[in-house]
């Protein structure tokens, strides 16, 4: 035994000795099983017993180990369905929701739709094309506030001599009102100040 | 009289002297801004007299109260005492605003008192006393090879008088572009109620930004004592 034991070793790995070590301890092993089946069938099963016991405690093991991370991943899990059951814990208040809303409310339709139509009137005359651009922007966005603002403010041509405050009002020198206005394009912005 | 003194502005006017030099942002090319320019100075320069006015007007800034801004259709809530002028002058002058349209609230509520309407164009009206007052003749255009025809018409406000019914408040003899007329036919219309009891006049005589109206004795140039 010692001397089949002695020959294959050299035979099977010479290069690496640590991997012969290795498999020196399974030639062991199965020389241990072989010597038993070939002695005695009771002894054979016997040590299969024990092997197979082995084998099980090793498999408690493994299972203990799968179970406590199992476990684990279970209460892990099972701590976010506590805090859905719970809600939201830090919910704005509703009186501060409706003061925001509030105040945009109020601006959009009552300050800046002034703002807006007085903007219009001041620059009529003066605007180019990208204020043009703007105040149309302007003007579509705001519109409900403009259409509400609308009947409260006049905004209309005021008389050309400043004054003449009512309809029926007559000039003092008649010959020195300005008769002759340029028109566009001839008349510069200046000349529609008044209006 | 203090009723109607009380028309007019609802703020004060303030008058600032100040000459107001902005720049023109504008997109026309240099030389064409030249050209422009050229012919805005030849064309200043053919009236020397207007030059200097415009000198003087262009550049003034007029500083308006908030009160000329305030108003509209929902403001002035005027209906009553617009029905207690009519009752009390009898002949106004009205000046609405130039797009029109507010007259026709104060109509409705001349109809709901019991008045009817004749509604005419003061453009249209020839000799007001004798359209109104008289029998006056109306020639009718032809149309080609026909005599000229002369048709008499009986008078507009007491053929309509007669047609009122007996219910009726008055006749209200609503005229349209009454700026046309001269002094002297706004101061018929004006003693046309004191001819004829039952009527009221109503003269469109301008545009202002606001409704706003006046007896017509006053437009038309007759006060109080002219009338003694």
């Amino acid at each position: 035994m010692s001397f089949t034991f002695n020959l294959h070793v050299p035979k099977a790995l010479p290069p690496l000795p640590s991997s012969s070590r290795g498999t020196t301890s399974l030639f062991f092993s199965s020389k241990h099983k072989s010597y038993h089946n070939n002695t005695s069938p009771s002894q054979s099963l016997r040590i299969t017993c024990s092997s197979q016991k082995s084998n099980h405690d090793d498999d408690g093991s493994l299972k203990y180990t799968s179970l406590a991370l199992q476990i684990g991943v279970l209460l892990a899990l099972a701590e976010q369905p506590v805090l859905a059951v719970t809600g939201e814990n830090n919910r704005p208040e509703l009186l501060w929701v409706l003061t925001q809303w509030g105040v945009v409310l109020f601006g959009y339709f009552l300050v800046v739709p002034p703002i807006i139509m007085y903007w219009l009137w001041k620059r009529w005359y003066r605007r180019n094309l990208l204020e043009m651009y703007l105040q149309f922007m302007c003007v579509f966005i705001f519109f409900p506030g403009v259409i509400l603002w609308a009947p409260f403010l006049n905004f209309r041509k005021f008389p050309r001599d400043p004054s003449l405050q009512y309809p029926w009002s007559v000039p003092e020198d008649p010959s020195k009102i300005r008769s002759s206005y340029a028109k566009y394009p001839y008349a510069e912005p200046e000349d529609y100040d008044n209006l | 009289m203090s009723s109607t003194a009380s028309l007019g502005y609802g703020g004060p006017t303030c008058f600032n002297n100040v000459v107001h030099q902005t720049m023109r942002n504008s997109f026309i090319a240099t030389k064409q801004h030249n050209s422009v320019m050229r012919v805005v100075k030849g064309w200043r320069g053919r009236h020397g007299n207007n030059c200097n006015t415009s000198k003087r007007v262009v550049g003034v800034v007029q500083c308006r109260g908030l009160g000329d801004f305030i108003g509209g259709d929902l403001i002035k809530f005027d209906l009553g005492r617009w029905l207690s002028d009519v009752e009390e002058h009898k002949a106004l002058a009205i000046y609405p605003p130039h797009e029109g349209g507010y007259e026709g609230r104060y109509l409705s509520r001349l109809k709901r008192q019991g008045y009817y309407f004749l509604d005419l164009t003061a453009r249209g009206l020839g000799d007001p006393e004798t359209t109104l007052t008289k029998i006056h003749p109306v020639c009718p255009p032809h149309v080609g090879k026909q005599p000229i025809a002369r048709w008499y018409f009986p008078p507009e406000v007491d053929y309509r008088l007669e047609a009122l019914p007996p219910n009726a408040k008055g006749l209200v003899v609503w005229i349209i572009e009454a700026k046309v007329l001269s002094k002297a036919e706004l101061q018929f219309l004006a003693l046309l109620p004191t001819l004829r009891p039952n009527v009221r006049v109503i003269a469109e005589c301008g545009n202002w930004r606001k409704f706003m109206w006046k007896p017509l004795k006053e437009i038309a140039g007759l006060t109080t004592s002219e009338e003694a």
